[in-house]
């Protein structure tokens, strides 16, 4: 037998990083995909900005449009990037015709679907630049009071985002048309999220529902932290609560990805995926 | 895997699937009936049956892909429900048919993604990546994509990355199917050099590849172990016999049933299948009296009427042994 990790924490590590390098070989392979994934983005803020602009809004929640609108198409970003990448990473094996190679492996699932979250989250950093430039000639002003703040922020929207990707990974295969159920899923991910429109302006009794979705209060700690110059203690509690959303979400998809395997190799419909 | 004589173990195994849709169960498939071998270490042992007989579905329970609906098997002493795990960590797998590789992926990317998925250190990689495109003859090609690679040099890819942790045992899943005749041989040859160091399960339905490789044989039909030994063996079974193939110019449409159980009914066939083809039928008789049966056949065959187009008598192989013990050709 060759050499293999002793350190399982090792092993996991190097299949993540693996696996998001794969990625970003096999997207980039792509010229459509090369070109797709800047634009998508920027069109999506300009959208929304010339929305804002029509309803005659020059700010939202004490932030320039320009600003709330860049953190927010930088958490639609995340959260697509996830759920387009880890919830749907079977699903792209099945397409590949490589997920009996894969399931014939004792590489941890977790692993890999964590790897495909982290491949599209830096093959979408390109976005982010092109996004914040255009977010800054269209007028939006930063006040970061506090680098941790902001850096906090983002580390629990990014984790908010994978959580989700997991939750969704083993829903993603059992429905057996993961796009299906994606796009179902994406808009009132959206709304709830408060990506895009303040949170105030959803009705009373869907807020606890925006509430579950972990990159809720990610989002609403980012831009407080970068737009209003909040220090790292007030938006302690919107980070905490982030991620113990996300803590949720991961053992959801941690179970459920376990439980789909099993049901898979059960009934036989792991390679009908 | 210390001290082990046997790599595999393989005791009653069945697997069933459910038909029907979403609400509506109707019945069950059996796919394998009731399947027990034993590989032992350091050898090729054959899973031989044709098309739909259960070879790729017993794989799939012994590679974990699929669990077993009664019985159990183990592999490198693992269980592969329990221990499936384990039982992934010493096994290659190598399965039919032109997927299982990353297209987008160049072959050393391939090697070296899979090489991380089974948990091998950088270094091991690297230098396991080396060793077996080289072996394999792909060094030149390692750096091109694999979509642009021939299938006989994705077989060969297959069986480099299933080589590549280099487990104790591989499993080989009709390795040499779609392959032109210089490449099947070219990989024969790469598997025949495998065994002692590793055991190796093969499926074919081939049977000239299970003849040339193995050293003992199941036969698979219809989900259930007809017949087990070397390849020897398995031919004394017939031993005395010959295969006579008539080839008439009628079809026997609606007839071929009648005709068979009244050639089967002559005292020296042991047993008989008919098979329509395009023009004509083809007719596959073992027997142990080459003229007497000749004569009988063709005599009986008049009176239908059919017409022969050509009559060839062969010796006895592993396709005979089949059609001895299932009491059909192969195809």
């Amino acid at each position: 037998m060759i050499v293999t990790y002793r350190n399982p924490g090792a092993g996991f590590v190097a299949t993540l990083l693996a696996t998001s390098r794969a990625y970003l070989q096999r997207s980039s392979a792509y010229l459509i995909a090369l070109i797709r994934w800047p634009l998508g983005p920027l069109f999506t803020f300009a959208t929304w900005r010339v929305t804002y602009h029509a309803a005659g809004n020059g700010s939202v929640e004490g932030a320039t449009v320009s600003g709330f609108l860049l953190v927010g198409v930088f958490g639609l970003i995340t959260w697509t990037s996830s759920i387009w990448a880890s919830g749907y990473a079977v699903e792209y094996e099945r397409g590949e015709g490589t997920s009996a190679s894969l399931f014939l492996t004792p590489a941890s699932r977790a692993a890999v679907v964590a790897g495909y979250g982290l491949g599209s989250f830096v093959w979408f950093l390109p976005s982010f630049a092109a996004l914040a430039f255009l977010a800054f000639v269209t007028g939006a002003r930063f006040d970061i009071g506090d680098p941790p703040a902001a850096f906090a922020a983002t580390v629990s929207l990014f984790v908010a985002s994978l959580a989700a990707g997991f939750a969704f990974s083993g829903l993603f295969i059992l429905s057996r048309k993961a796009n299906l159920i994606a796009n179902v899923l994406q808009s009132p991910a959206y709304l709830l999220s408060g990506l895009l429109i303040p949170l105030s302006s959803l009705p009373a009794w869907l807020r606890p529902l925006s509430g579950a979705v972990p990159a809720t209060q990610a989002v609403v700690a980012l831009r407080r932290s970068v737009l209003l110059g909040a220090s790292t203690r007030s938006i302690g509690a919107d980070v905490l609560h982030s991620l113990a959303v996300s803590v949720v979400w991961f053992v959801v998809g941690l179970i459920g990805l376990r439980v789909v395997e099993y049901v898979a190799k059960h009934t036989g419909r792991l390679e009908l995926f | 895997m210390a001290g082990m004589e046997r790599a595999i173990d393989a005791e009653h195994l069945r697997r069933v699937y459910p038909k029907g849709g979403l609400f509506r169960r109707r019945g069950d498939t059996v796919a394998v009936d009731d399947i027990s071998f034993h590989v032992p270490r350091g050898t090729v042992f054959g899973l031989l049956g044709p098309n739909g007989a259960g070879k790729t579905t017993t794989i799939k329970m012994l590679s974990t892909l699929l669990i077993p609906t009664a019985g159990w098997a183990r592999v490198a002493g693992f269980d592969v429900v329990r221990q499936d795990r384990a039982v992934r960590r010493h096994l290659g797998v190598v399965l039919g048919g032109d997927r299982g590789l990353y297209g987008k992926l160049s072959a050393r990317a391939n090697l070296q993604y899979f090489g991380n998925l089974y948990g091998m250190t950088t270094d091991s990689i690297r230098r396991r990546t080396g060793e077996m495109l080289e072996l394999v003859g792909l060094t030149e090609r390692a750096d091109d994509r694999v979509e642009r690679f021939s299938r006989g040099m994705k077989q060969r890819l297959h069986l480099t990355k299933a080589l590549l942790h280099d487990p104790p045992i591989l499993i080989l899943d009709e390795p040499t199917i779609g392959l032109d005749p210089a490449a099947a041989i070219d990989l024969r040859r790469a598997i025949a050099a495998l065994v002692p160091r590793h055991s190796v399960l093969l499926t074919t339905h081939d049977m000239h590849e299970a003849d040339q490789l193995c050293r003992e044989i199941a036969i698979v039909d219809r989900g259930r172990v007809v017949a087990q030994g070397t390849p020897a063996e398995l031919k004394s079974r017939v031993s005395g016999a010959r295969r006579v193939v008539i080839e008439t110019h009628e079809t026997l449409n609606g007839r071929a049933l009648e005709v068979e159980r009244a050639i089967g009914a002559l005292e020296p066939v042991r047993s008989v299948s008919i098979r329509p083809e395009d023009r004509g039928a083809n007719l596959t008789i073992l027997c142990d009296d080459t003229a007497r049966t000749l004569d009988d056949t063709l005599s009986l065959l008049r009176r239908y009427p059919a017409t022969i187009r050509t009559v060839t008598v062969i010796e006895p192989t592993l396709e005979d042994v089949f059609l001895s013990v299932a009491g059909r050709s192969f195809e």
